[in-house]
């Protein structure tokens, strides 16, 4: 991938162009936000992790700014609840999106919905002018990943990913050790998301009286959800088990890879590779539907191994009947990085020298010993030596995506590092169904499989 | 270039002592003398002082310490085509070959001294070697395409060693050994052995540069070695029971195209190091004081000196010119 090498470097000399003010586009003008400004926020998607967004904007309102002035969400019972939680009018909530982005009183918006409108929402968002926080997944599609992240480019509104993990702190430490040569080349790392429940992952609970016949609180636009009229997905009678839990299906997102793996694939890219992440050379797949035999057509049990350009590979794994969670490491030729309370950093015994070199600021003292056979020996002996990096608090996602709308910082996750993510997870989830490899086609930005 | 202090410096290579002095160490039982001897091994004059009761005594050891100097040499010489380094180095790629114990036993403390030294110290260092000795003699550069194959085969890792069956191979074709860094400090080890072995304690082994001290000379701290190391400077220094070695900017070097190249080569770049340091290294052995001066050489003096403070024991002079 030597053309995203020279294109990397070509964004570095633009965006150094770009402090200088001069040559920044109008439209970049328009968004930045002054410090003393309020930020507006829409909320689109009022299930679980919408309001989990509400409730988070509320109590950050006064030390952020900030405040949610519209929701959205084509299921009324969701949507009389935030329109409560944000304490507004009838008029602060609306079951069609296009209100939000039309509102002049919204300057950005969170998309919280299932996965297959991410991207739509999010495109029609920032060409009305909207800066855009995205839940992770970024999309359903490679497709939609694409034209997401060329949307972002186009209109030049600030756009964020949401996996939490990219702002937590050790992620950065991380990418300090990795860019500083900490650990040598980084050859291969593992991430892992694990579950186990008594009633299968997903099986979120059902209102009876829920459904697009119903009257009041129970009515839903099922035809918007689905989406079909914009090609998101298949026009299907009324199925509650697929409203309410659209995890388990694959028409809506891709199970347990999409939801669970990029949360630890975003940020293990983020260290490894940098802030815009690095697309896949090749995916496998393994895994299947070993117990959690329900209507579902996702795996409980799933794998991928990413390869990338660069010269390294991504063990993912996300199992929802053992939750027995294998740690996030990262492995280089000099050394590894566990993540944990704080980040382990160990050495290797071979390279030994080198490692300490590398991190002789981290390391206590050490000498050399002589052994009986008049040999001189490191002490402690080489690949003994370790330390750890302590978590220090840090900008959290949401204040970060706030940092971004006033220009302060740019996002943790961008929409660069989110496509590149889905790109990897999407091939896998792929991989998984067609019982192939996957490889990408650089070039022309698209999975071949084998 | 370095030498005993006088007043019992001995010019030329003759192997009688001088005139014994009687020493009045009251504390002795036997009445030591001072004895020097010196031979031509290795292309360098190599002295011996020692302090013996007896004159009888001291030419016999003295020549036993000369015939194992030999013996050593004709085991670790890169220059000798027919040494059991030199075997070993065209056995390179091929299958482990059974070594001597000398031989094994000097490639496992270099081994050590490459990994402690991170590669700055480096045995095989060979191919590149033999192309600046080349370049020295033309006055050109290496060339790129002789360099990059040379430089491919300089990897201390491919030295694999058998304890059980006392076996090295070299695991690459095109590798090969050259002890250059760490042979005479090793044979002064070995040397110093012998003499201890004697009853011969207080001596001093200087083969050309690589010293070892043993015990002070009596009524004395320590021996008084001069160091010269080609820089203009000159310093003396006391040491016993302990190896002494400089390497760096000495007179062996190359000007090409304005810019002097040192005839010690950098194993991470293939090329001789165009700073001008020199460095002595006070060890508790001359193999481990042989090895890490040519490794705080390379590093240059900051890295240089990091390095040598996690030996024990070892202290270090670093000259340095524009």
């Amino acid at each position: 991938m030597s053309g995203g090498i020279d294109r990397r470097g070509f964004l570095g000399v633009t965006a150094g162009l770009a402090a200088g003010a001069a040559l920044m586009p109008a439209s970049s003008w328009a968004r930045v936000r002054g410090a003393n400004e309020r930020i507006r926020l829409g909320v689109i998607g009022c299930g679980g992790q919408g309001r989990w967004h509400i409730g988070d904007y509320r109590r950050r309102a006064d030390a952020d700014n900030v405040v949610v002035t519209r929701v959205c969400d084509v299921y009324r019972r969701r949507l009389d609840q935030a329109v409560g939680m944000i304490g507004g009018t009838e008029s602060a909530g609306t079951l069609d999106y296009r209100e939000v982005l039309d509102s002049p009183e919204v300057d950005a918006v969170v998309i919280a919905t299932p996965d297959h409108w991410h991207t739509k929402i999010a495109i029609d968002a920032m060409d009305a002018g909207k800066d855009v926080f995205c839940e992770k997944p970024l999309s359903l599609t490679i497709e939609q990943a694409i034209e997401c992240r060329d949307a972002v480019k186009r209109t030049g509104r600030v756009f964020a990913v949401g996996p939490q993990r990219a702002s937590d702190d050790l992620t950065w430490k991380a990418r300090d050790a990795v860019s500083g040569g900490r650990i040598g080349r980084v050859v291969w790392s593992q991430g892992a998301v694990c579950r186990n429940s008594r009633d299968f992952q997903f099986n979120w609970g059902i209102d009876r009286d829920a459904g697009p016949d119903a009257t009041g609180a129970g009515y839903v636009w099922w035809d918007r959800w689905l989406g079909w009229e914009h090609g998101l997905a298949e026009k299907i009678p009324w199925n509650p088990d697929h409203f309410f839990r659209f995890r388990k299906y694959f028409a809506y997102n891709g199970g347990v890879a999409t939801d669970l793996m990029y949360h630890v694939l975003a940020p293990l890219l983020l260290a490894i590779s940098g802030p815009d992440g690095e697309y896949p050379r090749r995916v496998v797949a393994a895994g299947g539907l070993y117990i959690q035999k329900d209507e579902r057509d996702i795996p409980d049990t799933s794998m991928l191994m990413v390869d990338y350009p660069s010269e390294h590979t991504i063990v993912l794994v996300s199992v929802m009947t053992n939750d027995d969670t294998p740690p996030l490491v990262i492995r280089g030729q000099h050394g590894s990085m566990e993540f944990g309370e704080g980040l382990i950093v160990r050495e290797q015994r071979p390279w030994f020298p080198e490692f300490r070199a590398a991190n002789k600021e981290f390391l206590p003292d050490w000498g050399m010993v002589q052994d009986s056979r008049g040999r001189f020996v490191p002490d402690p002996p080489g690949g003994q030596m370790s330390y750890t990096i302590a978590r220090e608090p840090r900008r959290d996602t949401n204040g970060n995506f706030l940092d971004a709308i006033r220009g302060e910082a740019p996002p943790n996750c961008n929409a660069e590092l989110g496509c590149s993510t889905m790109v990897a997870i999407k091939m896998g989830v792929e991989a998984y169904r067609q019982n192939k490899v996957f490889t990408w086609d650089a070039e022309g930005e698209r999975a071949v499989p084998s | 270039m370095l030498c005993v202090l006088p007043p019992f410096l001995h010019a030329g290579c003759a192997t009688d002592p001088p005139t014994p002095t009687p020493e009045s160490a009251a504390a002795a039982s036997e009445v030591l003398t001072r004895y020097e001897f010196a031979q031509v091994h290795m292309g360098v004059e190599c002295r011996i002082t020692l302090y013996a009761p007896r004159r009888e005594q001291a030419v016999e050891v003295a020549g036993r310490a000369f015939a194992r100097i030999a013996d050593l040499d004709a085991v670790l010489s890169d220059w000798r085509v027919e040494s059991e380094l030199n075997r070993l180095n065209d056995a390179a790629g091929g299958s482990a070959l059974p070594v001597s114990e000398d031989l094994y036993r000097v490639l496992d403390l270099a081994w050590h001294a490459a990994e402690a030294t991170g590669g700055a110290f480096d045995p095989t260092v060979g191919p590149v070697v033999r192309l600046w000795r080349q370049a020295r003699r033309d006055g050109r550069l290496p060339t790129p395409d002789a360099l990059a194959p040379a430089r491919e085969a300089v990897g201390w890792r491919g030295i694999e060693l058998v304890p059980e069956s006392r076996s090295a191979r070299l695991s690459r074709a095109g590798m090969r050994l050259d002890l250059g860094g760490i042979g005479k400090g090793y044979i002064a080890d070995r040397v110093g052995d012998m003499l201890r072995s004697e009853r011969v304690s207080r001596f001093l082994i200087d083969l050309g540069g690589d010293l070892l001290a043993g015990d002070p000379p009596p009524g004395r701290t320590g021996w008084t070695i001069q160091v010269q190391t080609g820089l203009g400077r000159s310093s003396a220094l006391e040491a016993a029971n302990a190896g002494v070695a400089t390497s760096g900017d000495t007179a062996q070097y190359v000007e090409i195209d304005g810019v002097r190249y040192s005839h010690i080569v950098d194993p991470r770049t293939g090329l001789g190091l165009t700073d001008r340091i020199a460095a002595t290294v006070i060890a508790p052995d001359a193999t481990t004081a042989d090895a890490l001066a040519s490794a705080v050489c390379v590093l240059g003096e900051a890295e240089g000196l990091a390095l040598a403070e996690r030996f024990p024991g070892v202290r270090v002079l670093i000259e340095t010119a524009r």
